[in-house]
């Protein structure tokens, strides 16, 4: 700011001239400041809000309303499948922690442990049931107590008989269970 | 200075998406649930080579024993469970590479029962009514390499969440 000063003077002094129209500028100035513009009047404000108001109408016309209210809806729409579908069944785990980096990778100097299945990642739908007790992680297909079928639980439909033995399945009544038992075989009608 | 009319209907718009579509926000879809049923299959095998009996298959011993009293061992071989689309067959191989073909026919109705066709090996098919979460044991003819009796026995679990 100096600097523009001091290169103004300098060139005062060469244009001794310029110093009258400069201080008229001055002068100008001056009477700009001393008196204010007169203010639009009520009903100039009036006119002009009118005109917003017809110019707002006219570019918000029903259909868009109506459009924009669609729009709206069908984004809400959009939304609620998107939330169905994380909530499925199918979706697959969660990502690791650590931005789903690789088993044993070093995450911000800390040494990361081998991610473990734990028991609601697995689910086992078969095995030999001698190896139950080795089992480390899930659980077996079949656990608990085994409760079997009493008379009263069971309604035979049919009994159909084995196209290649020729057997089929006899309901046993016991006192505390029920089971199917083969039948003896008949022998399939011979051709003459 | 009052809303103007195409505010008020954007709003309504806006309110009754809202109301409709929240329900079906709040609960997740349970469709895929429902088409399918879960079957268990157990393999046991009982022999007169031991007199070793798994205390969850007392009862079957004792009601096995009844009519072949030379059977003294009662293990368990296999288990296996699944869920099955219901109207589709699926084979549950157990041991001895014996075979046990499974439908599901109708699933649980008001009462939590099922209709299941269950083709045994050896047998022919079995179909039957049945409530939920109990094995009903069929006994075989078949004969593993050790002469080892085949028993299986299989259970449905649709229950109905209480």
């Amino acid at each position: 700011m100096s600097a523009d000063r001091e290169s103004l003077e300098a060139w005062l002094r060469e244009h001794p001239e310029a110093r009258d129209d400069l201080a008229d500028l001055l002068r100008l100035r001056e009477l700009y400041q001393s008196a204010c513009p007169p203010e639009p009047d009520e009903a100039a404000w009036n006119a002009v809000r009118l005109h917003l108001g017809e110019a707002l109408g006219r570019g918000r016309s029903p259909r868009r309303w109506w459009a924009l209210a669609a729009g709206t809806a069908a984004a809400a729409l959009l939304a609620v499948l998107l939330m169905r579908s994380a909530w499925s069944p199918f979706r697959l785990s969660p990502p690791l922690q650590g931005g789903g980096k690789a088993e044993g990778e070093t995450v911000q100097g800390v040494k990361r442990p081998f991610p473990v299945a734990e028991p609601e990642d697995v689910t086992i739908v078969s095995m030999d049931a001698r190896d139950v007790a080795a089992l480390v992680v899930g659980e077996p297909p079949v656990g608990g107590d085994l409760q079997f079928a009493r008379p009263e639980d069971i309604r035979v439909i049919r009994c159909e008989r084995c196209p290649h033995s020729g057997r089929s399945a006899r309901l046993e009544q016991g006192d505390e269970v029920l089971m199917f038992v083969t039948a003896a075989a008949i022998a399939p009608p011979e051709d003459d | 200075m009052s809303p103007r009319p195409h505010v008020l209907v954007f709003m309504f718009c806006m309110g009754m998406a809202l109301v409709l579509l929240a329900p079906l926000a709040a609960a997740p879809p349970k469709g895929a649930k429902k088409d399918t049923v879960e079957v268990a299959v157990i393999a046991i095998l009982a022999t007169d080579r031991h007199n070793q009996i798994n205390p969850k298959l007392d009862c079957i011993a004792r009601q096995v024993r009844k009519t072949r009293k030379e059977l003294t061992g009662f293990q368990l071989a296999t288990m296996t469970s699944q869920p099955l689309p219901i109207g589709v067959s699926h084979v549950f191989e157990v041991v001895g590479n014996q075979k046990v073909g499974v439908t599901v026919l109708r699933g649980a109705d008001e009462k939590d029962r099922v209709q299941v066709k269950v083709a045994p090996p050896g047998m022919g098919e079995i179909t039957y009514d049945t409530c939920c979460g109990k094995f009903l044991p069929i006994v075989t003819e078949f004969r593993t390499k050790d002469k080892e009796l085949l028993i299986i026995a299989v259970c449905v679990r649709p229950c109905h969440e209480k």
